[in-house]
């Protein structure tokens, strides 16, 4: 028998039962379009958190607190213990290695002026802040040095809090309340947008050395962020030496989880996302993968079905000549035809969906790009067919062993 | 034409079903041969055992005792595939249920069994409705079969079964399902078919139908009782 009227016989009897073709590769349709659609978000997520971290730049090493191996201290403690302090910082500061020291220390609390009450985040820093993280002054002036050695009670505002606190009077001068404590606001900044997730404009900014004395209650930071001059992981080492002296670790093999600090860069977060995305990768195909073996099971069904249907006109076709491997073929190439059209709609249906998603999800994310991943397009066009060939198999051998006499029998 | 040469013949064929381990003979020591161009009738009461015999020989079954030549070849030790090929090649069937396929078109049915004998496509329908024209029913190519007469019906399925051009057109019961009318018109085109040479067997269990035949073998119980020439061929009008 010739491809060109397999083809024809196949597709024939799939379009004379159109309605019921129709629903058997429903399953595989939403199959596919779902995995298309999850990877579609899933790296247009990845792409986002990327993209902002690449924005940092490279040379921006982050240090944190850490509890490093727990498993040497007893029973793990869910408490970081916050182990930077500003003398720290001022450690660091006098190395020649780095072009900027940063320190930070974030809270939420209330901050009002007049009438107006708001909850936001407030961030103690140094006045190199801008340095690591750049924004533009709208307004006023930015912390200085001065005011983080004075214990100043100064505030910047980001532009949005600075809109609902004071609507369209001027901030710079004005006196607002954070935690009971009254701080003078001395600038405004342009806006800035969103980063992972936070809305930079709501954000009031501090003298970290006031923040820690007024409203944290601490002498610790939450963390340091070092610009390096020169080589990056050089600069890391010389962090990890300074830190380790400064905080008596004996630790000459350089083993990181005996620090009760962390020191990353923008390449180990980018390492880090990869992976995430690979976990992430794994666990929307195994979702596929299930949500596929279901649209096959229902292909097997309804072929099964159509074969018992269908038994006369096996019969009749087995009686004019009709090998065993005839009406295989003709089965195999049925569902396989089900399963691959139901695939190139799931895959047009799924890039339709993820452009669109993209769009809605584009309007409240900043910098969301919706990409639809090719390789998941293939995949899924391959996925479907394959689908069909296994579920296909057995409905197809039950028809090519049909007795032929018994089969024009049948009633 | 490939008449007065032996086509098929049997030496003591029997045919035993086993079922769960339950032996059922169907068939016994039949013996007969045929030569070309016969018309023959295989006649006997239901359960006598003369479809099986028809499927012994049109190749829908194998024997399972004896010897079954096909133009002097034994073909009882063929494969599945072989028998497949006999099929397509050596024979064409007619059936009492008509077994034509329902939504495709009355040129479509007849074109079926050419695709599996790999006939180039355009020789196809140049092919079916000449077979069409034989059975006088070329005006009705383009029709749906569901949609034609219970006679008309089984004049497609001659079509058909002529269409590999076959060593023998095997009709099975072919008037049960039709009227005396309609019955009338597919025995006259069996016997003209014949007229024009070609080996026709006829399974029937009504005597009027076997008259029209040139040889009857009667069959009962699983053996062959009568083998007799007719030479008086009944031609014209059949009543049931």
């Amino acid at each position: 028998m010739r491809f060109s009227d397999l083809f024809q016989t196949s597709s024939a009897s799939i379009g004379r039962n159109k309605s019921r073709s129709i629903l058997t590769i429903l399953g595989i349709v939403i199959g596919i379009a779902a995995v298309i659609l999850m990877l579609s978000i899933g790296q247009s997520a990845q792409g986002l958190i990327l993209s902002q971290v690449t924005d940092l730049g490279s040379d921006l090493i982050f240090v944190e607190p850490s509890s490093g191996d727990t498993a040497s201290n007893g029973p793990p403690n869910p408490f970081v213990e916050q182990s930077l302090t500003m003398d720290d910082v001022k450690a660091l500061d006098r190395s020649e290695l780095f072009a900027q020291v940063s320190a930070m220390v974030v809270s939420t609390f209330a901050v009002s002026h007049d009438q107006e009450n708001k909850f936001t985040t407030v961030v103690g820093v140094t006045e190199g802040y801008l340095d690591v993280f750049p924004a533009d002054v709208a307004k006023g002036r930015f912390i200085d040095r001065a005011d983080v050695d004075a214990n100043t009670r100064v505030a910047v505002l980001g532009k949005e809090i600075a809109e609902n606190l004071f609507g369209d009077q001027d901030p710079v001068g004005k006196t607002i309340k954070i935690k009971q404590t009254n701080f003078q606001v001395v600038g405004v900044l342009a806006e800035q947008g969103s980063r992972f997730f936070q809305n930079l404009d709501l954000r009031i900014a501090v003298p970290v050395t006031t923040g820690q004395q007024s409203l944290f209650g601490t002498d610790t930071v939450n963390f340091v962020v070092v610009k390096a001059k020169g080589d990056v992981d050089y600069a890391k080492e010389e962090i990890r030496w300074i830190l380790r002296d400064r905080h008596h670790i004996d630790n000459p093999a350089g083993d990181p989880t005996k620090d009760d600090f962390s020191v990353t860069t923008q390449n180990d977060a980018v390492e880090t996302i990869g992976v995430i995305g690979g976990v992430l990768t794994i666990l929307l195909a195994s979702i596929a993968a299930i949500s596929l073996v279901v649209g096959g099971i229902g292909i097997m069904n309804i072929m099964l079905v159509s074969v018992t249907e269908r038994t006369r006109e096996i019969g009749l076709r087995k009686a004019v000549g009709a090998t065993q491997g005839d009406v295989l073929r003709q089965f195999l190439v049925e569902a396989v035809l089900l399963t691959s059209v139901g695939g190139i709609i799931g895959v047009l249906l799924g890039v339709g969906f993820s452009l669109l998603s993209g769009r809605i999800i584009a309007s409240y994310v900043e910098g969301w790009d919706a990409v639809v991943p090719l390789d998941a397009i293939f995949m899924g066009l391959a996925v479907s067919t394959v689908v069909g060939l296994v579920f296909g198999l057995y409905p197809a051998r039950r028809a090519a062993r049909l007795d032929p006499i018994e089969a024009l029998r049948y009633e | 034409m490939v008449s007065s040469k032996v086509l098929m013949e049997l030496r003591g064929v029997s045919k035993t079903y086993v079922n769960d381990g339950v032996e059922t003979p169907v068939l016994h020591d039949v013996t007969f041969s045929m030569q070309g161009g016969e018309f023959v009738a295989l006649m006997g009461p239901s359960g006598s055992g003369k479809s099986t015999l028809m499927h012994l020989l049109g190749f829908l079954d194998r024997i399972t005792g004896g010897a079954y030549l096909f133009r002097g070849k034994d073909v009882s030790g063929l494969s599945d595939d072989a028998l497949a090929a006999m099929r397509r090649r050596e024979v064409g069937f007619v059936f009492q249920a008509f077994h034509l396929l329902p939504k495709s078109t009355v040129l479509d049915n007849v074109m079926l069994p050419m695709v599996y004998a790999d006939v180039p496509r355009i020789e196809r329908r140049t092919r079916a409705q000449k077979a069409l024209e034989a059975v006088g029913l070329s005006h009705r190519t383009d029709h749906l079969s569901n949609q034609l007469s219970g006679g008309e019906r089984q004049r497609v399925a001659i079509a058909r079964a002529l269409v590999n051009d076959p060593s023998v057109v095997f009709a099975d019961e072919p008037t049960g399902n039709l009227d005396s009318k309609s019955g009338t018109a597919v025995l006259n085109l069996l016997q003209s078919l014949n007229a024009a040479g070609r080996t026709i067997i006829m399974v029937t269990h009504e005597t009027e139908a076997a008259e029209y035949a040139g040889r009857v073998i009667r069959i009962r119980d699983g053996a062959v009782v009568s083998d007799t020439v007719n030479a008086n061929q009944r031609t014209g009008t059949y009543e049931k």
